[in-house]
């Protein structure tokens, strides 16, 4: 029982980072309606500029709140140049675009940094465990949860408080109605798109020093990522959280019983979902 | 008859293709200050496409759209809205999961105005449809089919302050809510603002019109005062039983 | 109106199954004297194990420049391609070294997944393949060709044996596996399961299986803490092991555990972080501090070409292409004459001293037992304040008494066939 209660904490853990990225591609896509490819690789960039900055500074906390700002002006300026001429095609030219801009940015990293990945050291402040009675966590992974709380929390907040979040949930049910009644919505999708590779960016800094950082680390987590979009509903903001912890614990769960399956439950959940509810556990209807 | 200085919407001789097909084949008609003017005709004939062109959504291939005096044509559906068009399309589309207030909050946003004048007007639209102030705090989406209407219309009277785009508001709708809805159109034309109705129920419609404009095969094959169309049985005959 | 189409959601996980690049470049022509002498590399540039990829072809590099270029008259054209760690890709991509390039000898793998698939088009092809990675199956029936197959790197069982007798002594007497699910994880457990027991005291109290490429290993923990092992062994490799490490230190069980890792390389330490190292212990077929002419001469050339000293993994490749260029100086031309060369060969290149068993093809090198070391005890210890801080604690020899016996081997080929 003890490990079954801990097999589920360290999987709600696991989950948290997943729910991060999933966040991200999941407001991506409600707003603008393609389902942004480079995202894994956006979020392996925001893992090199933390672990270039952890060096330069000493320190991975400037890295927290510096990445999320860079990563979003570069969010932005994708958006105005590259990704903006899309829309109104088909959606697999935004597919097949991003899918380019992610092997140009992995390649792009491989060139300034080199193939082997670089190391990211775990705060020292946060070099201790936890005990939790039943598990003992360590103290950065419980830190990683705590951020990861408050970016939902202020991501929630912002869509339900500000007027932006208003026009953007309004976006994503139906941005032709948004324009007819006067909202230049062209601009909010800058902001989103920038807003989601911000918080990929996040995602990326909080994972350098539980993987260190590597050119392809995004690529199977986006995987992931994208599966937990659809389990938990394609553009549904709490479908995302409540999809990637629920992966977190049932990879985690299947660990302790049978590990070899551990890779490919996502994808038979994500089969079900499919199958006998296409629009995900909290997808619209 | 009503004195046309300048009109609110001019359309001129307006093309527009649905993929190949050839939906609007030169498209004239005017909306003034104070008109109330009905868009009529059998289905497909391109009504909506008139009212999507108008809104940008459907590109324009030829002939010419001002509002205001403003060329649109080639215009975003935002710009249009910010020249004082107010937009109820044919389906409502409520944003799902958003509320009545959270629906007339971003109709203010829209409309760009400051925030005072804002509130003034979500507040006038309340004291239009009085029956939404319960129902503020709902989704609107899953409100009945006449308070999403009025909801709709209310939409777009705030971020519309010269000229409404009423696209099939009757729709689905019991008689008596239809009527009600018909009533307050002809109100807001009134007050002052062009009112430019697509309507099904075209025995309404010419009750509540100042003029008629009568659309087939992407045409105008008929118009006129609606007064005088009333009071001719034959032409109700001709072109209204379709 | 709206289009979200979960069709899009399907070609997303299409494109990612074509993802990756392809390296290399290429002639052509046919055979003879003063023609080149063609050599094919096939290893894992893009993957999980990049860093052991790229050792091989610095490793193979490094050998063409020391030897100008050439063998004798004849240039050595060397063509690099990237087999993904997917055995598709390295079929692929050994056909087209073996049809198109024309090459002579094929050589390279980091992967047990892969080093059969190439083994497979050389032995249709004719061509002798050197195997640079640790497998068991690859001079075993029925992939063995006897004409052919040649391999440098140590079996897993190779190592294990020669490991074991140091885990059980001197790290403790109950054993936790944690191992890839893939081949090379396999044949360790089989391994470990078999040599374990055969020290006095000493089990296996647990076995789990991660997938590779695996980032996470929270899931793994609490098992891990509950099989009440003394000792915990490691057997993936590169990333896998570097997220393995640092996970390990976040939840403090390298405090609690003695961690052992099947399989050491510099590499992956550089990624990890040397601070990560102290307290953990490594098998290893080359570390680069080993006390050996060989091994220092071919070290301080790697330094020198790349500026750090090397892994253990371009060292098979070096040692593949000198084994080649030495043969061709002694005369061997032909796939039969290059196996009258290396049979029962005894060389010592920068693996130290190395047989190569007539039975089997295999190599018998030594196997070395690393400590990872504090920073502060690294150098004092013959370790290096930059680059990396283990220190050598055991040197086991090439031996047959880690190795199935030749006759072994014989029966198990007549009872294949």
């Amino acid at each position: 029982m003890g490990q079954l209660i801990s097999q589920i904490v360290l999987g709600l853990v696991s989950g948290a980072l997943l729910v991060l990225l999933a966040l991200g591609l999941n407001l991506i896509f409600g707003l603008l309606e393609f389902i942004n490819f480079s995202h894994g690789a956006l979020y392996m960039v925001g893992a090199y500029v933390a672990s270039y900055l952890a060096v330069a500074t000493g320190s991975l906390w400037p890295a927290l709140l510096v990445v999320p700002v860079v990563m979003a002006l570069l969010g932005a300026g994708l958006e105005r140049t590259i990704i903006r001429p899309m829309y109104g095609r088909d959606q697999v030219d935004a597919l097949l675009l991003t899918f380019g801009l992610t092997y140009v940015l992995i390649e792009g990293v491989r060139m300034i940094a080199g193939s082997g990945g670089r190391r990211v050291s775990t705060p020292e402040l946060l070099r201790f465990q936890v005990d939790l009675g039943i598990v003992r966590l360590p103290a950065y992974l419980l830190f990683v949860v705590v951020v990861v709380g408050l970016v939902v929390a202020g991501l929630h907040l912002f869509l339900r408080r500000t007027d932006v979040g208003l026009i953007v949930r309004a976006g994503i049910r139906d941005h032709v109605m948004i324009r007819a009644l006067g909202v230049p919505f062209d601009r909010y999708r800058t902001l989103v798109f920038a807003l989601g590779v911000a918080v990929a960016g996040i995602a990326g800094v909080l994972t350098g020093p539980i993987t260190g950082v590597y050119p392809e680390m995004g690529a199977d987590i986006l995987i992931l990522a994208f599966v937990v979009v659809v389990v938990g509903g394609m553009g549904s903001f709490w479908g995302a959280v409540v999809a990637g912890l629920l992966i977190g614990v049932v990879v985690s769960l299947t660990t302790l019983y049978a590990s070899v399956y551990a890779g490919i439950v996502p994808f038979v959940l994500m089969i079900l979902v499919m199958t006998f509810r296409p629009r995900g556990l909290l997808g619209a209807t | 008859m009503r004195a046309e200085p300048r009109p609110l919407l001019e359309l001129d001789g307006v093309q527009a293709y649905y993929g190949l097909a050839h939906v609007l084949q030169g498209v004239s008609l005017t909306v003034g200050p104070g008109e109330l003017v009905a868009l009529l005709g059998r289905n497909g004939a391109g009504k909506t496409t008139t009212v999507r062109s108008i809104m940008g959504l459907v590109s324009v291939r030829g002939g010419r759209i001002r509002c205001d005096g403003r060329d649109v044509v080639g215009l975003p559906a935002e710009q249009v809205a910010r020249a004082g068009v107010g937009y109820v399309p044919e389906d409502r589309r409520m944003f799902p999961g958003l509320t009545v207030r959270e629906n007339f909050r971003l109709a203010a946003l829209g409309s760009r105005r400051p925030r005072p004048q804002q509130q003034a007007a979500v507040r006038r639209v309340l004291e239009v449809f009085p029956q939404l102030e319960p129902h503020l705090d709902r989704d609107a989406s899953r409100l009945s089919g006449g308070q999403q209407q009025m909801v709709a219309v209310g939409r777009a009277l705030i971020c519309g302050q010269k000229l409404l785009l009423v696209d099939e508001i009757t729709q689905g709708l019991a008689p008596n809510i239809a009527a009600d809805l018909g009533r307050m159109l002809r109100r807001v034309a009134d007050e002052g603002l062009g009112v430019l109705l697509v309507e099904q129920n075209s025995q309404m419609a010419l009750e509540l019109a100042d003029r008629v404009f009568v659309l087939d095969q992407g045409v105008v094959v008929h118009s006129g005062d609606a007064a005088a169309l009333r009071a001719d049985p034959t032409w109700m005959a001709q072109h209204l039983q379709l | 109106m709206r289009g979200k189409s979960v069709g899009v959601a399907g070609a997303v996980l299409l494109l990612t199954a074509c993802g990756g690049t392809v390296a290399g470049g290429g002639g052509g022509g046919g055979g003879g004297s003063d023609e080149p002498v063609r050599i094919g590399v096939i290893t894992g540039l893009t993957g999980a194990y990049v860093q052991l990829g790229e050792e091989q072809r610095n490793g193979a590099e490094l050998a063409v420049e020391q030897l100008g270029g050439q063998i004798g008259d004849r240039p050595i054209e060397l063509i690099v391609r990237d087999d993904q760690l997917k055995p598709d890709v390295a079929l692929r991509e050994a056909q087209a070294l073996v049809q198109e390039e024309q090459v002579d000898y094929l050589t390279g793998c980091v992967s047990a997944a892969t080093t059969l698939a190439v083994n497979q088009i050389a032995t249709q092809a004719g061509v002798p393949y050197i195997g640079t990675c640790q497998t068991e199956q690859l001079n075993r029936p029925p992939n063995y060709d006897a004409d052919l197959t040649y391999h440098l790197a140590p079996t897993p069982s190779q190592a294990i044996n020669a490991g074991s007798p140091f885990i059980c002594d001197q790290l403790g007497r109950s054993v936790f596996l944690l191992m890839p699910d893939y081949a090379f994880g396999h044949e360790q457990e089989a391994a470990y399961k078999q040599a374990i027991p055969e020290q006095a005291g000493c089990t296996v109290v647990g076995t789990a299986y991660f997938p590779l490429g695996t980032t996470d290993f929270n899931p793994y923990i609490p098992t891990i803490e509950g099989s009440g092992a003394e000792v915990l062994v490691f057997g993936g490799a590169g990333r896998d092991q570097v997220s393995f490490l640092r996970q390990v230190d976040q939840f403090g069980l390298t405090d609690r555990f003695r961690t052992f890792l099947s399989i050491e390389d510099l590499s992956f330490d550089q990624e990890l972080g040397f601070d990560l190292i102290d307290g953990t212990w490594a098998m290893a077929a080359f570390y680069w501090n080993v006390e050996d002419e060989g091994v220092q001469e071919y070290v301080d050339a790697y330094r020198e070409a790349y500026g750090a000293p090397p892994g253990g993994y371009g060292v098979y490749l070096w040692n593949a292409i000198n084994l080649i260029a030495a043969s061709i100086e002694d005369g061997a031309e032909t796939p039969e004459e290059f196996r009258e060369f290396m049979e029962g060969k005894e060389v010592s290149l920068a693996q130290g001293e190395m047989t190569i068993r007539a039975c089997d093809h295999q190599a018998l090198a030594p196997i070395v037992i690393l400590e990872g070391l504090a920073a502060d005890e690294a150098e004092s210890r013959g370790g290096d304040g930059q680059w990396g801080y283990r220190e050598v604690v055991e040197t086991l020899p090439g031996s047959e008494d880690y190795a199935p016996t030749c006759e072994e081997v014989q029966t198990e080929f007549q009872r294949a066939g």
